[in-house]
C-alpha cells in the first residue's frame, strides 16, 4: 500500500517544504483539490459530507492542480501528484489535455489524474459549461484527451465534441493513470473501466462494499487481471489493523486527509512537519517494515 | 515626436528611463532544454522569459495568420507549445529572479475563471514573478474547438481582463456585464500584488486596449515604426490620465552582427524592453543545449551588459 498526503487547504508558502518532507518520510505522493472560485452562497449540496456542507470557506486556497504539480515536481525527485478531484467538465478537452500533458512532461511522468464529474452547479454556470449530462460529457471529454495525448493528428465526431483533425504537442510518452471519484453505480462502472477509483472522506465501514462492487464491475468488463488502483481518504483516523484489512480488500493507496489536520490550513509549518513525522512513524514505517518482514 | 535619450521618452516611467530590459523567448524550445536555458538566461542578466500559447494545431487553418506577410500559419504541428502557466510554474521553481510572461496568452479562448485561476496560481507559486501578456487571438478554428465565440473576442477580452483583475484581488466579486453575469464569488489564494497586464497587437483597438493597461507587446518593427506607435500609445495614455503610470514598450530584437547599435536605436525610439531568441539569428540549425547557452552568453555580453546597467 502506498501512503499519500493531501495538501488541499495548505497555505501556499508551506507547500514546498511540506512536499520535500513528505518525500523524505516515504510518502508516495500528494493529492490536491480543484475549485475555480467560491460562490458566497452555494445552493448545491456537497456530496462528501453528511451535512452537505463543505468544511472550507472563501479564503481556503485552491491552486490549479496541474500548475501546482509542475511547481512541486521541480523541488522533489520522485514524489507523485494526483488531483483529488479535478473537474474536467469545467473546461474544454483541449485546455485539459494541454495542462495535464505539460505537467506530466515537466514532472517526468509523476502525475495521476483523479477526476470527478463535479457537484457544484454554480461553478459550472461561472465557467459557462453545462451541468446537465456532466457524467457522459466527462466520459467523452476524457476520450478526447486520450486521443490528443497520442500526439498524432486526431479528429473526433461524438455527442458533445466534434472536430476535424488537430494535433497537440508536446505530449508525454505515456498517458497518466486516470482514477475516477464518486460512488454512484455509474461512477463505479466508469472507475472499473479506468485505471482506478478514488474516494474522499469516507466512513471506514462503507469502503469494503465499494471495493467489492469495483471488483464485480471489473470482472464484468473482463478487466479483473488488469492493474487497478484504489485510493482512499477516510473521514476519521484509522488504526493500523484497519489499513491491513483495506489493503487485503484491494486498497492500493491510503490518503492522509487535511481534515485530520496533518496539512490542514492555519497550522504552522512546524506543526505540519510534526504531524507528518508522527503519521509516518505510526503507519508508513510499520507497514513497510511488515511487508519486508 | 523625437525621443530624448537623456530625459527619456515622454510618458515612459522614470524607473525605466534609458534602461532596457531583456526578455528571452523560449517558444518552440525543446522541452529537455528548457530548464537549463532559463537558468542560463537568469545568470547572464535577462529580466524575463516569454512563452507561447496554442492549444493544438488544426491540420487545415483557414484563418489569416497576422504575423506572416502571406497570412499563412506555417509551423510544424509537432512543435512543442506547452501550457503557458504550467510551464511558468515549473520554470519559476528553478529560478529566483526571472519574470515570466506568455506572449501572448489568448484570453478569450477561455472563460475568465479558468484564466484567473491559472494566472493567480502561477503568480502565487512564483512569488509574484508573472506578467499576463494578453492578446485576443486570430485563429477562429481554435475558438471553435474550445467553444468560445470569435467575433466578439475583443470586447469580451476587455470584460474578461476586468473580471480577472477583480477575482485576483481576493475580495468578493459580483459582475453584471455584457458577456458575463454572476453573483458574489471569491477566489483564493490571491497574489500579493496585482499582476501586470501587457497587451499584444498593433491594430487600433489593440493599442487602445494596451493604453488602459501596463504595457504594449510589439513584434518586429523598425525604430521609426516603433516611434510612431509609442507616440500613439502615449497620446491614448494621456487622454486616459494614465501618462505618469509605469508602462512597458516591448519589441522583438533580431540581432544582426553587422549592426550592433540597433538596440540603442530601439531604446531611443521608446522601447523599454526587447525580447529575443538569439540562436534563431546566429545561424544555428537545431542548436544543441551548449550552443544555446553560448548564444545567450554572447548576446548578454554584446547587448545586455552595455544597455541594462
Amino acid at each position: 500500500m502506498e501512503f499519500w498526503q493531501s495538501i488541499a487547504r495548505t497555505d501556499p508558502d508551506q507547500l514546498a517544504p511540506v512536499a520535500r518532507l513528505a518525500e523524505e518520510l516515504g510518502f508516495s505522493g500528494l493529492t490536491m483539490a480543484d475549485h475555480l472560485a467560491r460562490p458566497l452562497s452555494i445552493r448545491s449540496r456537497y456530496p462528501y459530507a453528511t451535512d452537505g456542507w463543505m468544511a472550507t470557506d472563501e479564503s481556503t486556497p485552491y491552486l490549479d492542480p496541474w500548475i501546482l504539480s509542475a511547481s512541486l515536481a521541480r523541488v522533489t525527485r520522485k514524489l507523485r501528484f494526483m488531483s483529488s478531484v479535478y473537474i474536467p467538465a469545467l473546461r474544454d478537452p483541449f485546455s485539459v489535455a494541454k495542462a495535464i500533458s505539460t505537467a506530466a512532461l515537466l514532472s517526468g511522468d509523476r502525475v495521476l489524474i483523479g477526476i470527478g464529474v463535479g457537484w457544484m452547479e454554480e461553478e459550472f454556470e461561472l465557467a459557462g459549461r453545462p451541468f446537465r449530462q456532466r457524467g457522459r460529457r466527462t466520459e467523452e471529454l476524457m476520450q478526447v484527451v486520450r486521443k490528443l495525448f497520442s500526439g498524432e493528428m486526431v479528429e473526433h465526431h461524438g455527442e458533445f465534441y466534434d472536430f476535424d483533425p488537430v494535433q497537440m504537442a508536446p505530449v508525454p510518452s505515456q498517458h497518466p493513470l486516470v482514477l475516477i471519484g464518486g460512488h454512484s453505480p455509474k461512477a463505479l462502472r466508469r472507475a472499473a473501466a479506468a485505471d482506478g477509483w478514488l474516494g474522499v472522506n469516507y466512513d471506514l465501514e462503507t469502503v469494503p462494499p465499494i471495493l467489492e462492487a469495483l471488483r464485480a464491475n471489473r470482472r464484468e468488463l473482463g478487466r479483473e487481471h488488469e492493474p487497478f488502483e484504489a485510493a482512499l481518504a477516510l473521514n476519521a483516523p484509522p488504526e493500523l489493523d484497519d489499513l491491513y484489512r483495506l489493503e487485503a480488500a484491494g486498497l492500493t493507496m491510503i490518503v492522509n486527509p487535511p481534515g485530520l489536520r496533518a496539512t490542514g490550513e492555519r497550522t504552522s509549518l512546524d506543526e505540519k512537519c510534526r504531524q507528518l513525522e508522527s503519521y509516518a512513524k505510526r503507519f508508513i514505517e510499520p507497514l513497510h517494515h511488515g511487508r519486508k518482514g | 515626436m523625437t525621443a530624448d535619450p537623456i530625459r527619456g521618452t515622454p510618458g515612459t516611467s522614470s524607473s525605466c528611463r534609458g534602461i532596457m530590459q531583456f526578455w528571452q523567448s523560449i517558444a518552440m524550445t525543446e522541452i529537455e532544454h528548457l530548464v537549463e536555458v532559463v537558468k542560463t538566461a537568469e545568470e547572464v542578466g535577462f529580466t524575463g522569459i516569454v512563452v507561447a500559447d496554442h492549444l493544438v494545431t488544426p491540420r487545415d487553418i483557414r484563418s489569416q495568420y497576422p504575423y506572416a506577410p502571406d497570412g499563412e500559419a506555417a509551423w510544424d504541428p509537432a512543435q512543442p507549445i506547452p501550457d503557458a502557466w504550467v510551464l511558468i510554474a515549473a520554470l519559476a521553481a528553478e529560478t529566483t529572479r526571472l519574470r515570466f510572461m506568455p506572449y501572448v496568452y489568448v484570453v478569450p479562448l477561455r472563460d475568465p475563471f479558468n484564466v484567473a485561476k491559472a494566472v493567480s496560481s502561477a503568480a502565487v507559486l512564483s512569488g509574484g514573478r508573472v506578467v499576463l501578456g494578453a492578446g485576443v487571438g486570430w485563429m477562429k478554428e481554435e475558438f471553435d474547438l474550445t467553444g468560445q465565440s470569435f467575433t466578439d473576442r475583443g470586447r469580451r477580452t476587455d470584460e474578461m481582463i476586468e473580471i480577472i483583475g477583480e477575482l485576483m484581488s481576493g475580495e468578493p466579486v459580483a459582475h453584471h456585464g455584457e458577456f458575463y453575469d454572476f453573483e458574489a464569488v471569491q477566489m483564493a489564494p490571491a497574489p500579493e500584488r496585482p499582476v501586470e497586464v501587457r497587451i499584444g497587437g498593433y491594430s487600433g483597438p489593440a493599442l487602445r486596449r494596451a493604453a488602459r493597461h501596463d504595457g504594449w507587446l510589439g513584434v518586429e518593427h523598425t525604430p521609426a515604426e516603433l516611434e510612431s506607435i509609442v507616440a500613439r500609445l502615449n497620446e491614448e495614455r494621456r487622454a486616459l490620465g494614465r501618462e505618469t503610470r509605469p508602462f512597458d514598450f516591448m519589441v522583438a530584437h533580431t540581432p544582426s552582427r553587422v549592426d550592433p547599435g540597433e538596440c540603442e536605436r530601439y531604446r531611443d525610439a521608446g522601447a523599454t524592453s526587447v525580447y529575443v531568441s538569439p540562436w534563431w539569428y546566429q545561424g544555428f540549425v537545431a542548436p544543441t543545449l551548449d550552443e544555446k547557452r553560448r548564444s545567450l552568453e554572447e548576446y548578454a555580453e554584446q547587448y545586455i551588459v552595455p544597455l541594462a546597467s
